[in-house]
């Protein structure tokens, strides 16, 4: 039996900067770190390998240098990291991206469970969890707060909806998002660290992977950024004075005047 | 006068600081310059009204809670003022307002992001030369929201004061209002004592011409006052509570910040094991130990007691809900960190670490690792959680008792004593009913025995406890407050460190400068 758990590269901050003349994402000082809800993801498969005594694996797609976050999956105590790492794979959309997962996951033999972050803090589009799980036929469930049972055959997690939680149960072998409630994410040990650090990432290229090629990357993403740019949020404060009855009287006038209340006599 | 209005129900909560300590006060003022400073003192000098000086009210030791009079309060001077560049000494320095917090300046050096306004071309050409995160300002208190003044004024220390020393030692000038309104401007390496001789200058002409008392005060990095032959006229105001003059402006000196943050906290099978890991960190020869030659910038300790405490509160407090899962049968545990500019140095530094780890009984699965700044935070969020839990506990045992306040010690020996204190304060604390927990900087050989009193007759026992130490602690040689200051709570202690010969000594010597005695009533002098 075997989790495989997907993770993502992502930078280090949520407050992107944006080049005001290409308008593309400024990397440069910020480094690179695990996509926050993916160490959620990582603590669920390792307290499952305790529980379960099942095998973990760790997949990511990206540049060479994410062997380090792969790495630092293994120092957490992850069995073994798989990386997609080819100009192939470069410019996909989450479409793309969910293809070549697909791949990759074939191409270590399959898992009965997958376990994704929730979403990456660098898209926001929490896509690619769900249709890997329709690419590869299983079932899934979106942002898992808890894991309330698993075996071989099923699993019953607690989900968090808009609404509240629902408990939900399916058949396995199947796929899970997970949020911030499902742990919390450990460090690594020392032994984790000193075992680890050069430890080998097998990398897979497109030719590896039986997969149409044209389905991936930029060519195989359907879709297409225009423009990227930063809302401009600006609000306008405006200090009211005089008097407790001036001020509410000039209260009672803006509100009216935007449409909030409507002012009586 | 219109800075000064009466201290109403609604400034209640400026009657006390973080120490629990309530104190009273007939009038406040909130300055926004050295101007009101300086009108405000000139005005309680004639009238003869005490004055208690207040920053962001975040000491452990009563400092900030008035006892009676007037409470001037610095805390919305928050600009920073300039930057400089002194090529010969090759360090940057920063001016600023004394009510500046600590999280303020950390924030503004990691994303070089400064209000300029009213900066000098000069300041603003210095720090066009900056890069974000370049600088650091080392002084760590644990509460980043104290206030730089209030850090001087105390010669606050922290975790990585066992690298870079306290605040003191990175406080480069200073203007000061002194006790009549006049204001001296001093800076370290300019303005020196002549033996025990020394001469304040005063702006707008004139000096005052003062003697050090003719002791030489206990240790080198405690709180409290500090006379040397020769020294530093800073100095003279650094440790010293506000009881010598008020700090109306300090240029802090900055360093280039370290290129990899890194720590590891590891779980010790005994107190034994605990203390010899600290030792041989510290890079001590210990037989059977490799000698370790790397030095941290911090080494803290948690007993067994405050490893529960905070077991038992994270199941009460959200807050603590993302704290590390504590491992299994845990006797204490220790925290070190490292400050490199070689980022390639984490690997080589853990596999030296490793080897005393094992060395004293250690366990590397047991061993968390944090390998950047980031990660870092989760075990400093951990070592935090230990006092922010003690102050809760504190809040809830003063609704019962409201003569309960933070019962903390942060007394500290020569490293020969250091098994001697922790096991005073562990045999003491063993033979009593009390809750009690010890954690804190033992790098620097200055634990923090704290005792959670449930009633008045736990707290007074508290009190009696601390006195025995500060006795004992005296005779190594030790100082009774290596990090908070004496304040209000613990100058009974500062008495028995001091002896009533030098503590008269020290009265005399203030009267000299606050002849009416109106500066910072009841801190430290007793």
């Amino acid at each position: 039996m075997k989790i495989i758990v997907c993770i993502k590269q992502v930078p280090a901050t949520n407050e992107v900067r944006l080049d005001p003349v290409t308008n593309t994402i400024i990397r440069e000082g910020i480094e690179s770190i695990t996509n926050p809800f993916d160490t959620y993801a990582i603590e669920e498969a390792i307290r499952l390998k305790k529980k379960l005594g099942w095998q973990t694996a760790a997949l990511s797609m990206g540049i060479p240098a994410v062997k380090e976050i792969l790495r630092d999956a293994m120092a957490l105590g992850i069995d073994e990291a798989y990386l997609l790492s080819d100009r192939g794979f470069a410019g996909a959309d989450t479409l793309a991206t969910a293809y070549a997962l697909a791949g990759g996951v074939q191409k270590v033999g399959g898992a009965q469970l997958i376990i994704c972050g929730k979403m990456a803090t660098d898209g926001d589009t929490a896509q690619v969890g769900p249709m890997l799980a329709e690419m590869l036929g299983v079932p899934h469930i979106t942002d898992v707060a808890e894991i309330i049972s698993i075996d071989e055959k099923e699993m019953v997690c607690r989900k968090l909806t808009d609404d509240g939680y629902q408990e939900v149960k399916m058949q396995l072998p199947a796929l899970i998002t997970v949020n911030k409630e499902i742990n919390v994410p450990g460090l690594p040990s020392m032994q984790g660290i000193l075992n680890t650090y050069d430890a080998p990432v097998t990398t897979y290229t497109v030719p590896d992977l039986d997969v149409a090629p044209e389905l991936l990357g930029l060519a195989g993403s359907p879709t297409q950024v225009v423009r990227t740019f930063i809302p401009n949020l600006t609000i306008d404060n405006e200090w009211l004075t005089g008097t407790v009855n001036q001020q509410a009287d000039a209260l009672l006038n803006r509100l009216s005047e935007h449409n909030i209340i409507e002012k009586e006599g | 006068m219109n800075l000064i209005r009466p201290l109403t129900e609604d400034y209640s909560d400026y009657l006390r600081d973080e120490s629990r300590t309530l104190g009273y006060a007939d009038t406040i003022s909130f300055v926004k310059t050295e101007e009101d400073i300086v009108e405000v003192v000139k005005y309680c000098y004639e009238n003869g009204i005490l004055i208690n000086i207040q920053g962001a009210r975040t000491g452990l030791a009563g400092g900030a809670s008035p006892l009676g009079g007037h409470v001037l309060n610095v805390s919305r001077m928050t600009k920073i003022t300039g930057m400089r560049y002194d090529p010969k000494a090759d360090c940057y320095y920063l001016t600023v307002q004394p009510g500046v917090l600590l999280s303020q300046v950390r924030k503004a050096l990691e994303n070089k992001a400064f209000d300029i306004a009213g900066w000098s071309q000069e300041s603003i050409d210095v720090l066009s030369k900056i890069k974000p995160g370049e600088l650091f300002f080392s002084p760590d208190p644990t509460e980043t929201t104290a206030s730089i003044g209030g850090m001087a004024a105390c010669n606050a220390s922290g975790a990585r004061s066992f690298l870079y020393g306290s605040t003191r030692v990175h406080i480069h000038a200073l203007r000061v209002v002194l006790a009549d309104g006049s204001v001296t401007v001093l800076e370290r390496g300019v303005h020196k004592a002549h033996g025990r001789d020394f001469v304040l200058p005063l702006e707008g002409g004139g000096e005052f011409v003062g003697r050090l008392p003719d002791f030489d005060t206990p240790h080198t990095k405690d709180a409290g006052f500090y006379f040397r032959d020769d020294m530093d006229l800073v100095d003279l105001f650094m440790g010293s509570q506000g009881t010598l003059g008020i700090i109306s402006e300090l240029e802090i000196s900055l360093m280039p910040a370290p290129k990899i943050m890194w720590g590891a906290t590891t779980f010790l099978p005994s107190d034994e094991a605990g203390l010899k890991f600290i030792r041989a960190v510290r890079g001590e020869e210990i037989p059977g130990v490799p000698v370790f030659k790397h030095k941290p910038a911090s080494l803290e300790f948690f007993n067994k007691n405050a490893l529960e405490m905070i077991l038992k509160q994270k199941e009460i407090t959200t807050a603590f809900s993302q704290l590390l899962e504590i491992p299994e049968n845990f006797n204490c545990a220790v925290y070190t960190e490292f400050n490199d500019a070689d980022p390639e140095s984490f690997l080589p530094i853990l596999k030296e670490l490793a080897q005393v780890v094992v060395a004293c009984d250690g366990d590397l699965d047991r061993t968390w690792v944090a390998k950047d700044a980031r990660e870092l935070e989760k075990l400093i969020f951990f070592r935090h959680t230990v006092p922010e839990t003690v102050d809760m506990l504190v809040d809830e045992n003063k609704k019962n008792e409201p003569c309960i306040t933070l019962l903390s010690t942060d007394m500290s020996v020569e490293d020969k004593d250091f098994e001697k204190l922790y096991h005073l304060y562990k045999s003491t604390l063993e033979k009593t009913n009390l809750h009690w927990v010890i954690f804190g900087h033992s790098g620097e050989n200055h634990f923090h025995p704290n005792i959670m009193a449930r009633n008045k007759e736990e707290f007074e026992q508290g009190h009696a406890i601390f006195k025995e130490w500060a006795k004992e602690v005296s005779k190594m040689g030790g100082t009774i407050t290596a990090e908070h200051g004496a304040g209000k709570i613990k100058r009974e202690l500062a008495l028995i460190m001091y002896g009533e010969e030098n503590m008269a000594k020290i009265k005399a010597f203030k009267q000299t400068l606050d002849p009416k005695n109106l500066l910072s009533p009841g801190n430290i002098i007793s």
